[in-house]
C-alpha cells in the first residue's frame, strides 16, 4: 500500500507544481521537474522511488513517445518543405557537435559525450508556441517556419535517439560503422512497417467487433507494449517500437479515437509520474560540484540552437533578423531530451550525476527562452 | 522489459477470452478469471504487477461507486444490516460446524470465523456486465459488503485474540465499531459538499487531466485511510466514488477514470486473480476442503438471502442477493496471511480457506449469471 501512497504524493505535486508553473506563463512540465527535485532525496526526502513507481514512469515514456508516434504526419510531413528541413538539421547537426566535442574536451568518455550531444538536438516547441501566441506573432513566417521544423526535429530527435543506444549496446562502433548501424535500423524500420501494418490494422479491427469496455484502447496498449519488446530484441531502444508503432496505428481510421484515450491514460497518471520521477532523480548536490561544465552545455544548447538552425533559415534565405529569431524560437528543450537522459540512465551511461546535467540544461533553457524570444521578437 | 510484455499478454488475454466467453453467454470476468490461468501455468506474476491488479480493483470499486445512487444507498440501510448480520451469523455457525468433526474446538472457532467476510469485486463487475448494478438488489449488496465487511473483522479479531490471549479485547471491539462508524458518516454526510468544493478548485488547473489525477488521488489516500482503520481498502474506494458521484464532476470523472480502468487496470486485476489460483490446490483438495468450501456457500446464500427476505424482498431477489455475496477474497487472504505469521493457524488452514477463496471466485460469475436469467 505504500507504493500507492507515494503514487499519489507524486500526482499531487505534478498538478500542483505544474499548476504554480502555468500560472508563471512557464510550461507545466518545469513544475513537475521542479516538484520532484523537492520531493527527491536531495532535499526533502520523502519519496523512495520504488520498483512499482519506476515502471510506471517508463511505462510514461513508452506512452509519450507513442502519442508522437501518432501526432506524426507523414502528409503533414511532406508538406513542410525544405527550409523547415533546412533549419531542423541545422539545429540537429550544429548543436550535436558542439555538445560532443565539449563534452570530450571537459574530460567525459566517448559515448557518454555522444549522449550528452544528442541530448542537445530535439526541441519543444510548445513553449515558444505559447509565448508566440500570446504575442499574436505565431502566424508570421517566423513561427510557421518554427512550428514546420519542429515536426522535422522531432522525428531527427528519434533517429539520433535510436541511433545511439544501438551504438551503445554494440559497444565499440567507430564513425566507419555508422552507415551499416543506421542501415541496419533503417532495414527494421522497413521490415516492421510492411509487416507491421497488416497486422495493426487486423488487431484494430478485431478489437473493433470484441464487445467489452475501451477493448480498442486495451489492445492499442497492447501493441506498443509488444512493439518496443520485440525492438529490444533487435537491440533497438523500446520506445523506438513504441513510436514506430504510434506511426502505424496514425495510418488507421480508429486513430483519432486512441488517441484521446491515450492521452486521457497518460496525463492522469503515467506522464507526471514520469517527469516528477526525472525531478526526484536529478541529484542536486552533484550540481554543486559539476556546475561549471553544467552552466557551460546550458550555454551550448542555447548558442548551438540559434547558430544551427539561424544558418539553416539563411541558407533558406531568411533575412538575418529573421534567422535569428527563428534560432531563438527553436531553443527549448523538455521531453525528448528529458526522455534521452533517461534511457542513458537506464542503459548505465550516465550515472546519478551526469544526469543532472542534462536537467539543469532543460530547466535553464526553459528559463531563458521566453525572455530571449520577447526581446529578438521586439527589435524592429 | 518482462514485465511490460507480460502486460501486454494479460490484456491481451484478457479481451479475447472475455470476449469468448461473451459470445457462449458467460460471464466475461469468468473468461478473464481462467485466461490468468492458464497464464499461471506459464508465467508468474510479480509485485509490481500485483501492485498494478491492486489500482484496478481500487477502480473498479470507485467506479461502482459513481454508478451508485447515495440517496438509494442511506435507503438500503436496513435491509443491508439484515443481510450482512444473519450471513455472517450463518456462516459463522456453519463454518464452525463443519470443521468441529475434522479439528479441535478453537481451530474450529477458526474456521468458522475465517468464512465470514464477503469480498464483493467479482459481483459487483458481473452486475455491470448485466446492468444490474443500479437495482435495489445491487446497491443492497454493495452495502451489505460494507457492514459484513465491519462485522467480519470483528468475528475475526475476535476469535484471533481470544485464540492468543484467551480472552477478548472489548476494547479494541468498541474502537473498531467508533471508527468505522465515523468514517461512513463522514462520507455520507460530509463528503459530497467538500467533493464539489474541491474539484472545483482542482478544475482551474490548467493541465491535461487534473481532475482525474485527482480523482486517483483521492481514491488511493481513502483506500489507505480504510485500511488504517482496518476496513478493506476497496471499501474506501467505493466511498470515494460515492461521493464524487454525487458532484457535477460526476460523468467527467466518470468516463476518464472507466478509460484508465477498463483499458488496463481492472482487466489486468481480473487476469492476475486465476494468475493466482494454484491448480494443483483445486486437484487435490481433501474431503474437509469440499465441505467446508460448499458450506462457505450455502451459509452465504441462505444466510443472506434469509435476511434479505426478512427485510422485505421477494424469493428471487433473495436468492439474488445471496448469491451475490458468496465470493470471498482479499481480505480472508490478507487476515490469514496475519494469523499464520502469528502462529495462530498452521498451513493446514490457509491451504483450506485458499481452496475455498478460489472456487468461490470461479463459481460465483456463473452462478450469479444463472440466478439473474431467470
Amino acid at each position: 500500500m505504500d507504493v500507492f501512497l507515494e503514487l499519489a504524493l507524486i500526482l499531487i505535486v505534478a498538478k500542483l507544481f505544474g499548476y504554480i508553473a502555468t500560472k508563471v506563463k512557464m510550461p507545466g512540465a518545469l513544475g513537475q521537474l521542479i516538484g520532484g527535485m523537492l520531493i527527491g532525496p536531495s532535499i526533502l526526502n520523502i519519496v523512495s522511488y520504488s520498483e512499482g513507481i519506476h515502471l510506471i514512469s517508463e511505462m510514461g515514456v513508452v506512452l509519450l513517445l507513442f502519442l508522437a508516434g501518432l501526432e506524426t504526419d507523414v502528409e503533414e510531413f511532406k508538406r513542410v518543405g525544405v527550409p523547415a528541413f533546412l533549419i531542423a538539421l541545422g539545429g540537429v547537426v550544429v548543436p550535436f557537435m558542439m555538445g560532443y566535442y565539449i563534452s570530450e574536451w571537459f574530460g567525459y568518455g566517448r559515448t557518454e559525450a555522444l549522449f550528452l550531444g544528442g541530448i542537445l538536438t530535439a526541441t519543444s516547441v510548445g513553449l515558444t508556441a505559447n509565448i508566440l501566441m500570446e504575442m499574436k506573432r505565431l502566424r508570421t513566417k517566423e513561427g510557421t517556419a518554427i512550428l514546420a521544423s519542429a515536426v522535422v526535429d522531432d522525428v531527427l530527435g528519434i533517429i539520433v535517439l535510436t541511433t545511439l543506444i544501438a551504438m551503445h549496446r554494440k559497444g565499440h562502433v567507430y564513425v566507419e560503422d555508422l552507415g551499416t548501424l543506421i542501415g541496419e535500423i533503417a532495414v527494421f524500420f522497413v521490415v516492421s512497417w510492411l509487416v507491421g501494418r497488416p497486422i495493426v490494422k487486423e488487431v484494430l479491427l478485431l478489437s473493433e467487433r470484441i464487445d467489452l469496455p475501451e477493448t480498442l484502447t486495451a489492445f492499442a496498449l497492447a501493441l506498443t507494449l509488444i512493439f518496443a519488446y520485440i525492438a529490444e530484441q533487435f537491440r533497438i531502444a523500446g520506445i523506438t517500437g513504441a513510436y514506430l508503432a504510434g506511426v502505424l496505428i496514425a495510418q488507421t481510421d480508429e486513430a483519432k479515437r486512441i488517441s484521446d484515450r491515450i492521452i486521457a491514460i497518460s496525463y492522469s497518471l503515467f506522464v507526471p509520474v514520469f517527469l516528477v520521477g526525472i525531478g526526484i532523480k536529478t541529484d542536486i548536490e552533484v550540481l554543486l560540484h559539476a556546475g561549471a561544465f553544467a552552466i557551460l552545455y546550458s550555454i551550448i544548447a542555447i548558442i548551438g540552437k540559434v547558430l544551427g538552425c539561424g544558418a539553416g533559415a539563411l541558407i533558406a534565405k531568411f533575412k538575418p533578423k529573421e534567422a535569428l529569431r527563428v534560432g531563438v524560437g527553436m531553443i527549448p528543450r523538455m521531453e525528448v531530451a528529458l526522455i534521452m537522459a533517461n534511457v542513458a540512465l537506464t542503459e548505465g551511461v550516465f550515472d546519478k550525476g551526469l544526469f543532472s546535467i542534462p536537467v539543469t540544461m532543460v530547466i535553464l533553457t526553459t528559463f531563458i527562452t521566453p525572455p530571449l524570444l520577447k526581446w529578438v521578437f521586439s527589435r524592429d | 522489459m518482462e514485465t511490460l510484455i507480460m502486460l501486454a499478454l494479460m490484456l491481451a488475454m484478457a479481451k479475447l477470452l472475455g470476449w469468448v466467453f461473451e459470445k457462449i453467454g458467460q460471464p466475461v470476468v469468468l473468461g478473464q478469471i481462467l485466461g490468468g490461468l492458464i497464464i499461471g501455468v506459464f508465467a508468474e506474476s510479480n509485485e509490481i504487477i500485483r501492485e498494478f491488479s491492486n489500482l484496478g480493483v481500487l477502480l473498479l470499486l470507485f467506479l461502482a461507486g459513481i454508478e451508485s445512487d447515495l440517496q438509494e444507498f442511506r435507503r438500503v440501510g436496513t435491509p443491508s444490516i439484515f443481510v450482512a448480520g444473519i450471513g455472517v451469523l450463518f456462516s459463522f455457525i456453519l463454518g464452525f460446524l463443519v470443521a468441529y468433526p475434522f479439528v479441535e474446538f478453537h481451530e474450529a472457532l477458526l474456521y468458522g470465523a475465517i468464512m465470514t467476510p464477503t469480498s464483493v469485486s467479482i459481483t459487483v463487475r458481473v452486475l455491470m456486465e448485466l446492468r444490474r448494478l443500479r437495482t435495489r438488489e445491487g446497491t443492497t449488496i454493495l452495502a451489505a459488503a460494507v457492514v459484513d465487511d465491519v462485522l467480519g473483522i470483528l468475528v475475526l479479531t475476535m476469535i484471533i485474540s481470544l485464540l492468543r490471549e484467551g480472552s477478548v479485547d472489548y476494547k479494541t471491539i468498541v474502537e473498531i465499531i467508533v471508527e468505522v462508524s465515523g468514517f461512513l458518516a463522514i462520507f455520507i454526510y460530509l463528503g459530497p459538499v467538500f467533493a464539489e468544493k474541491a474539484f472545483k478548485r482542482i478544475s482551474r488547473i490548467d493541465l491535461p487531466e487534473s481532475t482525474t489525477a485527482f480523482a486517483v488521488v483521492f481514491l488511493i489516500l481513502f483506500a489507505y485511510m480504510a485500511e488504517h482503520l482496518n476496513l478493506a481498502s476497496i471499501l474506501g474506494a467505493y466511498m470515494v466514488g460515492l461521493t464524487i458521484g454525487q458532484t457535477s464532476y460526476k460523468k467527467q470523472v466518470e468516463d476518464h477514470v472507466s478509460v484508465l480502468g477498463y483499458s488496463l487496470f481492472i482487466p489486468l486485476f481480473f487476469v492476475e486473480v486465476g494468475m493466482r489460483i494454484e491448480l494443483s490446490y483445486i486437484l487435490h483438495a481433501s474431503l474437509f476442503a469440499v465441505l467446508y468450501t460448499a458450506m462457505a456457500i450455502v451459509s452465504k446464500v441462505v444466510g443472506c438471502g434469509f435476511g434479505a427476505y426478512l427485510s422485505g424482498f421477494d424469493l428471487k431477489a433473495s436468492l439474488r442477493i445471496g448469491v451475490g455475496m458468496i465470493p470471498r477474497l482479499g481480505v480472508e487472504l490478507a487476515m490469514l496471511t496475519i494469523a499464520l505469521s502469528s502462529g495462530v493457524i498452521g498451513p493446514d488452514a490457509l491451504t483450506i480457506a485458499i481452496f475455498m477463496v478460489f472456487v468461490t471466485t470461479i463459481l460465483t460469475p456463473p452462478l450469479l449469471k444463472w440466478v439473474y436469467k431467470r
